[in-house]
C-alpha cells in the first residue's frame, strides 16, 4: 500500500469514472436540442404547434432516455466495471431524487395553472418569462443536478441552456419565429452533444472491451 | 492500493478494480486471493444474465485494518518535522 493516501481524492477519482463515457454530455445535450426540434418539426411538417412540440419532445426525450441507458448498459459498465458507492453518495443520490420530483411537480403546475386559467401568462412581461424559463427550468435545476451528481460539466452546461432563452430574445426579432429558437437550441445542443461524443471516443479508446475476468 | 478503492466504495466488480488499479489481470488475482486468506477482502462470485462477475467488497476486519493502518501513517507523517 503506498503511504500518504488522500481517501477523498480516491473516491473522487473513482465516481467520475462514471462521467467519463460522454454519456451524460450526450443525454443533455439531447435534451437540449429537443427545444429546437419541437419548433422545427412545426417549420417542416406544417402541424399544429403544440401537438408538434408534445409529440417531438416525447419522442426525442424518449429515444435519449433509451441512448442513454443502454450506453450504460451495453457500452459503459462492461468497459469500467460495476461499483456500488458508499453511504455518503446515496444520501445525496436520494436528495436529488427528491429534488426531481419537486421540479417535476413544480413545472406540472406551472401548465396546469394556465390551462385553468388561474395564470395568464400573457399578462407577464415576456422578459420576466424568459428570466423564469431560462433558470427555473434550465438553469437553476440542472446546476443543482450538478452538485449532486458532482458533474462540473454540467454547470456549463446549464448556464448555456439558460442563456439560451436570451439569445432566443435577441435572435428572433432579427430572424423571425421559430428560427431564432430552432437556431439557439439547436447549436447548443449540437455543440453538448459533441463534446459527449469526444468524451465518449476518448472513453472507447482509453477502455477498450477486455476479456471478462480472470479471477 | 486495491485496499483504498475498496474502502472508498460499498463494494466493486473485478473489471472496476482493475481499471482503477491499472492492475494485469493475474496480479490482482493473486493480491485479492492474499487478502481474502487474511480475511480483509470478501470475495462473491456470480452470474449476471450468461457472463460471470466477481463482486469484492472490504470485510468489517478489512475495514478496521485499514483505518489502523492509516491512521499510524498518519501518526507517522505526522512526526516528521520540516526542520
Amino acid at each position: 500500500m503506498r503511504e500518504n493516501i488522500d481517501i477523498k481524492s480516491l473516491e473522487k477519482k473513482a465516481y467520475r469514472t462514471v462521467f467519463n463515457d460522454g454519456l451524460w454530455d450526450v443525454f443533455i445535450g439531447l435534451l437540449i436540442l429537443n427545444l429546437g426540434i419541437g419548433p422545427l418539426f412545426v417549420l417542416l411538417f406544417d402541424t399544429p404547434e403544440f401537438l408538434s412540440i408534445i409529440i417531438s419532445s416525447i419522442g426525442w426525450n424518449i429515444m435519449a432516455l433509451i441512448i442513454f441507458i443502454l450506453g450504460k448498459k451495453y457500452i459503459t459498465t462492461p468497459r469500467v466495471g460495476y461499483v456500488k458507492f458508499g453511504p455518503k453518495r446515496k444520501s445525496k443520490q436520494l436528495k436529488l431524487k427528491i429534488f426531481l420530483m419537486i421540479v417535476f411537480i413544480v413545472n406540472v403546475i406551472l401548465l396546469i395553472l394556465p390551462l385553468l386559467g388561474i395564470i395568464n401568462y400573457s399578462q407577464i412581461t415576456p422578459f420576466l418569462i424568459t428570466l423564469l424559463l431560462g433558470i427555473g427550468i434550465f438553469a437553476f435545476p440542472f446546476s443543482v443536478v450538478a452538485y449532486f451528481l458532482d458533474y462540473t460539466r454540467l454547470y456549463y452546461y446549464a448556464f448555456s441552456a439558460g442563456l439560451g432563452f436570451f439569445l432566443t430574445d435577441l435572435l428572433t426579432p432579427i430572424v423571425g419565429n421559430p428560427l431564432g429558437t430552432i437556431i439557439v437550441f439547436g447549436v447548443i445542443g449540437v455543440i453538448i452533444v459533441l463534446i459527449g461524443l469526444y468524451y465518449f471516443i476518448s472513453f472507447l479508446k482509453k477502455y477498450p472491451l477486455l476479456k471478462e475476468e480472470a479471477s | 492500493m486495491i485496499m483504498s478503492y475498496l474502502y472508498v466504495v460499498e463494494s466493486a466488480d473485478f473489471v472496476f478494480l482493475r481499471n482503477q488499479t491499472g492492475l494485469t489481470d493475474g496480479n490482482l488475482s493473486s493480491h485479492l486471493s492474499k487478502l481474502e486468506s487474511a480475511g480483509y477482502v470478501e470475495i462473491e462470485k456470480r452470474f449476471k444474465g450468461k457472463k460471470p462477475q466477481t463482486m469484492l467488497k472490504l470485510s468489517t476486519k478489512g475495514r478496521e485494518a485499514f483505518e489502523l493502518y492509516r491512521k499510524k501513517i498518519e501518526q507517522v507523517l505526522g512526526g516528521l518535522s520540516e526542520k
